[in-house]
């Protein structure tokens, strides 16, 4: 994915954080936002496939991600959670 | 019994079958004002499709789709099942009905009876399973499957040890387990007489027992199983719990094989139809099994590869190209065993003839169908005339009556049939009874009377929380216990349990139990997906007293169990964190109310071809009003350039009566000449603009849009006068020009079809060639004709027509899509230069007349129709219905059914199914005076509000409007609860029920205290 | 649609408190597409793994490491 390897790319030149350790007992706490319609069946199509993925990602499943407000990933970040995903 | 009205016929149904078909139909009707009596042989209802794994494309456990339906069917107030029970005689006719239905004793008392299973525990005679196909083993008092409806066991009395023993006195182990006092030694059974209006049969048929062909080896050699024992291999509740294994020795199989049309299309030594559904189970098998295996090379072998439903060729091409299903072409003449290894060697004659021999370690038969074994006594009994094969006679023009009035028929015993035709055929069959009983609706049913709901206004949360096993389904990966554990002391919890299976009846009746005793005002069910399980629930809960949307599913299979295998401890530890989010946002839910709409009792239906007007004429013969809209300025559509059907029906003589009757029926309108200009409104409720001036006023619309014939631009035609397309031949025939002796026909399949950018089977011009082929030889025999083709797809029953083509000397020969024959003109003749495997050579072939079987595409309107009507369309441009296996004439959006060539390519007779389903689906919205409103929708604070019309502007369905004092109001029947609105609004006027801002904020928070590490 | 632009916004506004904006991100993606919903979630994850823990979960932790050896 083209987005991806641009983030990547992001990644090594950021210099929007600073660097830090990161301690052993860290694991990635992400959540993601899902449409019911879209994303959520795929993510039930993803479970009734046996499809394997990283448990790190919760789903809040929204009736349509234009749902989605700022306050809520705002929120998601000023709590703590390592990264967010919408989709829809 | 005195008559509620003043009618003569009956109110009530009777369904003979209880399997999806059976039920959709008893649904439908039960849901449109009809009491339904279902008779099951059975003891529980459910049919074939409950032993399936999986269906596809999709993958979905065919369990967890028909589960719902059968715990519905099973509650729902105006179906009566009846298991373990038979119809001995039928008197009377069309409208009022006398059957007599013997049920047989089932030893346990389904009033008492509270499906706890401990008689099954206790119980020490074990005996082999049917169920598992005898691969695994059940008891003598048993429950069919674990999801059964009723969940009432039943005593098998030829296995029972007391029941055996002369004096009833050994044994006896159940009645003491049972602490509900159910067993009962001398049920006797009982004779019921029932009264009903019409008759349903959808009996089903039995699997092909392949024993029978000995050289095959099923029940000599231990690893070569059928494939229903396969489909009870793979299942996840099956013999092997999923672990795809050999029989003999547990072994993980590599090479496994699957042999087609095992039992069909087969003159000698079984049945000499198609049995339809094989291609497509053996390739759905042989991807599942490299799902649950990935080192399983699977190889079919198979004669015709017949994947001629929607999408089906799409699916086929995945197998082949993401899942490396090896598919090959051969006649397979034997199997034996390797001694003391289990495997097995295949002998096999390859396409060009040669012998081969190859070693599987595992080989599975596609069996096909049959009727059932006393399909003979079954006609005679309800008095239906059958074909010499035993299917129950029917025309294509009207597929679901039987020779005896107000007998219909449907499902897989009308003729062999996938789930969504058999879905299809019973709300197919629903509409044909609600036609013919359209007066006696509603006098026999009971109307559901709920308990007053409990006012938890201002209560504290009392949270009872619900975590599903799924059988072994969650409980394999994650570790309920700790869940449980885990989810007690949250706020607001005051009662945490665990549950075998959330979704089957005895367990429903402990929730409901349990929200009484335990005081409950909220409830959280970890289970499964809140896409098909939510609404269940829902109910459920609402029949304890509370409303309905205090409620949530935390689904921990789908997004957890499913996903995660293997890691039990992470996935463990994200359930906990997912039932923590779900309590989190039940915390903070309130009881909403839910808005009734009025109906208008019309019908829209777009299209007036053979769909359409089919359609119309069911729904007027109910009684309600239809307005037919045609772009043409006649009636007819696609089937105007028909003349004969594969039968040899008069099509056009059917078509000019289906006009006649449509025109003279006083409850159509017809607007020929007319499109729809503008559409407004909602399930009951639409208004819409014709381009002829008229408004219209509807409840429901049909979309009956149809198709189109490929113009092909291969071929030479349009170039050659050699070359026509198979509508052309059928045309000159029906004129009366016969063909003359020595004239050679070759016709060439899958013109415009079958091939990139058209990866689609347009189904019906196999039996368009096969059909004029046969007249072609019929009327002149010395005329020669040959069939250039890839399959030759005359599935069902059609396979008769294949064979009378072979046997009046019509030559077939096969070509492949990267060798596809070449056409040149050569003076008054054209050349076909064509590759012929069986020879190994190219063959040059001149023709009088190259005919081209030409494909289907939808009609240039189902475009825009669809656009104004807000339903999707797949990338061939067909209408996507709801759900491909079980909704397949519904759309997501309510009121909006489709029917006909708009959907996929199809024969009349599937055409004519598909349009009295869709009059059936509609008249389950249309015989309702009110209709609910989903309670999920956005709500608007008036106060908040500044009029900025952004939520006007975004609103895909026109809920929100400027109000006569000019500031913005919110229409919330229209609302489907989207919450573009609330997204988009800067003062945050807008919240949508159940999804409001307080509620996401706090499983924000649930998902971040749930992670170890993360402090707050 | 909205979602995306609403994304690309928040997006700016994490870049100004010291988050990577690479944190967050906007798929689509159709019900039909479960491999695709698995794919991009291991992506997603990976990703994230390469961030290391976010900022603020770094200093809520620091905090209350603090805190626990103050008391």
């Amino acid at each position: 994915m083209a987005d991806v390897a641009e983030a990547a790319e992001q990644i090594l030149v950021s210099t929007v954080e600073a660097p830090h350790d990161t301690p052993a007992d860290w694991t990635p706490n992400v959540l993601a936002f899902a449409c019911h319609y879209c994303a959520f069946a795929a993510a039930d199509l993803a479970g009734v496939m046996r499809l394997s993925y990283s448990p790190s990602v919760k789903i809040i499943r929204l009736p349509c991600t234009g749902k989605l407000d700022h306050i809520h990933i705002l929120s998601a970040f000023e709590k703590g959670v390592d990264g967010v995903f919408a989709a829809g | 019994m005195s008559l509620l009205s003043n009618s003569t016929k009956r109110g009530s149904v009777l369904i003979v079958g209880g399997g999806i078909g059976g039920m959709q139909a008893a649904l439908d009707l039960a849901d449109s004002g009809f009491k339904v009596h279902m008779v099951q042989r059975d003891p529980s209802i459910g049919g074939t499709m409950v032993m399936l794994d999986k269906t596809f494309p999709t993958g979905d456990c065919a369990m967890c789709m028909i589960s719902p339906k059968m715990v519905e069917a099973g509650r729902h107030l105006n179906i009566d099942v009846h298991t373990l029970a038979e119809v001995i005689s039928v008197e009377g006719d069309a409208g009022d009905f006398r059957v007599k239905v013997k049920v047989a004793p089932r030893f346990v008392d389904a009033d008492k009876c509270t499906g706890c299973g401990d008689c099954e525990v206790k119980c020490p005679k074990k005996v082999p399973s049917n169920f598992d196909q005898k691969l695994g083993q059940r008891k003598a008092i048993y429950s069919l499957f674990p999801q059964a409806v009723p969940n009432t066991r039943a005593i098998d009395s030829s296995q029972c040890i007391c029941l055996n023993d002369p004096d009833k006195k050994r044994c006896r182990l159940c009645e003491k387990a049972c602490k509900a006092g159910a067993i009962n030694y001398e049920d006797k059974g009982k004779e019921i007489e029932l009264n009903v209006g019409s008759i349903i049969l959808s009996p089903g048929l039995e699997l092909y027992d392949a024993r029978v062909r000995q050289e095959l080896g099923l029940g000599r050699w231990q690893n070569v199983v059928s494939s229903i024992q396969f489909e009870r291999i793979l299942s996840a509740s099956g013999p092997y719990k999923g672990v795809v294994q050999r029989p003999s020795d547990q072994k993980h199989p590599v090479k496994v094989a699957w042999i087609q049309c095992v039992g069909s299309r087969d003159n000698r030594n079984a049945n000499p139809w198609c049995s339809s559904v094989c291609c497509m189970y053996a390739t759905k098998q042989s991807i599942i099994a490299k799902e649950h295996d990935k080192n399983i090379e699977p190889t079919i072998f198979f004669m015709e590869m017949r994947a001629f439903g929607k999408d089906f060729d799409k699916y086929v091409e995945r197998a082949k190209n993401e899942y490396g299903v090896r598919y090959q072409r051969a006649m397979v003449s034997a199997i034996r065993e390797e001694p003391g290894t289990g495997n097995l060697f295949m002998k096999y004659a390859a396409e060009d003839g040669s012998l081969m021999t190859e070693k599987f370690d595992m080989v599975v038969l596609s069996v096909g169908f049959q009727p059932h074994c006393d399909a003979e006594a079954f006609a005679k009994t309800f008095g239906i005339e059958t074909t010499p094969y035993l299917f129950p006679k029917t025309s294509p023009f009207a597929p679901v009556r039987t020779s005896r009035e107000g007998v219909f028929v449907t499902g897989i015993y009308q003729g062999p049939k996938d789930i969504p035709e058999t879905v299809m055929q019973g709300s197919s069959v629903a509409g044909s009874v609600m036609a013919l009983l359209a007066e006696a609706r509603g006098t026999e049913t009971i109307e559901k009377e709920l308990p007053p709901e409990k006012d938890v206004a201002g209560e504290a949360p009392r949270i009872g929380v619900f975590v599903c096993h799924c059988g072994t389904n969650i409980s394999s990966t994650v570790n309920i216990d700790e869940v449980v554990a885990a989810v007690k002391d949250q706020p607001g919890v005051t009662y945490v349990t665990n549950t075998i299976y959330a979704c089957a009846q005895d367990n429903q009746d402990m929730i409901k139990q349990t929200i009484k005793e335990q005081n409950l005002n909220r409830v959280v069910i970890a289970s499964c997906t809140p896409r098909t399980h939510e609404k269940l629930f829902q109910e459920t809960i609402r029949e304890a007293g509370l409303n309905k949307y205090l409620f949530d599913l935390a689904d921990i299979r789908e997004q957890c169990s499913w996903c995660h295998k293997g890691q039990n401890e992470v996935a463990t530890k994200k359930a906990i964190g997912i039932v923590k989010m779900s309590v989190a946002k039940s915390r903070l839910q309130e009881p909403l109310k839910s808005e009734t709409v009025g109906v208008t009792p019309e019908c829209l239906i777009i299209g007036g071809g053979i769909a359409g007007m089919t359609a119309a004429l069911s729904l007027a013969d109910q009684g309600f009003p239809v307005h037919i809209v045609e772009k043409d300025s006649e009636l007819g559509g696609l089937v105007k350039g028909v003349y004969r059907t594969l039968e040899g029906l008069d099509v056009q003589e059917f078509l000019k009566d289906r006009i006649e009757a449509v025109k003279e029926h006083p409850g159509i309108t017809v607007h020929t000449g007319a499109e729809v200009k503008q559409t407004d409104g909602f399930v009951g409720n639409f208004k819409t603009l014709l381009t002829d001036g008229s408004a219209v006023e509807h409840g429901a619309v049909i979309l009956a849009t149809g198709g189109i014939e490929y113009q092909p631009t291969e071929y030479l035609y349009g170039q050659s006068p050699n070359v026509l397309t198979q509508r052309q031949l059928e045309k000159r025939i029906a004129e009366g020009e016969n063909p003359k002796a020595g004239e050679r026909y070759i016709m060439v399949q899958c013109v415009g079809s079958r091939e990139e950018p058209n990866q689609y089977c347009s189904r019906v011009c196999c039996q368009d060639a096969v059909k004029n082929a046969i007249a072609v030889k019929q009327l002149n025999p010395e005329a020669e004709v040959m069939i250039i083709y890839r399959d030759i797809r005359t599935y069902g029953l059609r396979e008769d027509f294949y064979k009378q083509a072979r046997d009046l000397g019509v030559i077939f020969i096969r070509y492949d899509v990267d060798r596809k024959p070449e056409v040149a003109q050569s003076g008054n003749k054209v050349t076909v230069r064509t590759w012929d495997y069986m020879l190994n050579r190219e063959l040059s072939l001149e023709a009088d007349w190259l005919v081209l079987s030409t494909g289907l595409r939808p009609h240039p309107t189902t475009d825009q129709v669809g656009a104004m009507y807000k339903v999707t369309r797949n990338p061939d441009g067909y209408f996507l219905e709801a759900h491909v296996k079980l909704r397949p004439v519904d759309f997501p959006s309510e009121g909006l059914f489709v029917a006909g060539l708009g959907h996929a390519p199809k024969n009349i007779d599937e055409t004519v199914t598909q349009a009295l389903a869709a009059s059936g689906r509609a008249g389950v919205v249309l015989s309702h005076k009110r209709l609910a409103v989903s309670g999920i929708i956005a709500k608007h604070k008036r106060e908040l509000c500044m009029s900025c019309l952004s939520c006007l502007r975004v609103c895909p369905f026109g809920s929100p409007y400027i109000a006569e004092d000019g500031k913005i109001s919110h229409n919330e029947i229209k609302c489907m609860g989207c919450g573009i609105c609330a997204g988009i609004c800067p003062a945050k006027a807008f919240q949508v029920n159940n999804f409001r801002d307080d509620q996401i904020l706090a499983m924000i928070d649930a998902a971040v205290e749930s992670e170890p590490g993360v402090l707050n | 649609m909205f979602a995306a632009r609403r994304i690309e916004y928040v997006k700016t506004l994490l870049k100004k408190v010291g988050i990577d904006p690479a944190r967050l991100e906007m798929y689509n993606l159709s019900a039909a597409m479960g491999p695709r919903w698995a794919e991009m979630c291991d992506e997603f994850v990976d990703r994230i793994r390469n961030l290391g823990p976010s900022p603020i979960w770094l200093a809520s932790r620091k905090q209350s490491e603090k805190g626990v050896t103050e008391q």
